[in-house]
């Protein structure tokens, strides 16, 4: 129960900080997602992706900038909670309480930059061919929705499947 | 309950924590940190409530399709 609540703590304070440190931060301060997540998108999409100082990514020949809101930081947020809460029942130590938060932490990181490669990627063919009666904004937004959600359902399904598969080979 | 109605209800129970992490980030948060009320928030609300909840249903209706034609 101890351990629990340290695990829940924690996180609590570095989604917290992250969080702080998102809403005071510049372009340049998020280089350490805005990085892959440009690189990504660029293998997706062939695009070229060059810095610009305090603006972030930018492609000249799509006329695209992967910039601050871009960096998928409250998705980041919303997987890191989801799979604490996921895997709090594995917590009985302060060292399972340790792995349980610093894997999310990876896990959260490593999904928010390939989900929002995807959605970025999509976001670039979509406003290529516009192609529904709604307004850009609006199917900019939906699409954001949509890859998102199904992003945190699919990191939860996989890490389900992982806690499961880890359980059987802890009781044989 | 129809057995369509069922599998919504599951599929709803299997995404509960993904729908409730993704409705804590966009709507809680803004909202605990006193966002301005305005038609912008209530339009974005609206659609980060109802797209969700559509494609979870949507993606019941595809598979229940799918397991209907596949006989």
């Amino acid at each position: 129960m101890k351990a629990k609540a340290l695990a829940l703590a924690a996180a609590a304070l570095i989604a917290f900080g992250l969080k702080q440190h998102y809403a005071g931060a510049r372009a340049d301060d998020l280089a350490w997602i805005l990085g892959p997540t440009a690189t990504l998108v660029g293998a997706m999409t062939d695009a070229t992706f060059r810095w610009q100082p305090q603006e972030g990514y930018f492609s000249r020949e799509r006329l695209f900038l992967i910039e601050k809101s871009c960096a998928g930081i409250n998705f980041m947020l919303a997987a890191f909670g989801m799979l604490v809460i996921a895997t709090l029942p594995r917590v009985g130590s302060g060292a399972s309480a340790a792995r349980v938060v610093g894997v999310s932490l990876l896990a959260s990181y490593a999904a928010a930059v390939m989900v929002n490669a995807v959605r970025i990627a999509i976001a670039m063919w979509l406003a290529a061919h516009p192609v529904t009666p709604l307004s850009a904004a609006d199917m900019h937004r939906v699409e954001g929705i949509v890859v998102y959600f199904g992003g945190l359902v699919l990191l939860y399904e996989l890490a389900q499947r992982v806690d499961r598969r880890a359980a059987r080979v802890a009781t044989r | 309950m129809s057995r369509a109605m069922q599998a919504v209800a599951r599929a709803f129970r299997r995404t509960a924590l993904p729908l409730a992490s993704y409705y804590a980030i966009t709507l809680a948060v803004p909202l605990a940190n006193g966002v301005e009320r305005s038609d912008a928030f209530f339009k974005h609300a609206a659609l980060v409530l109802v797209v969700p909840v559509t494609a979870i249903v949507l993606a019941c209706a595809v598979n229940a399709l799918k397991r209907a034609l596949r006989g």
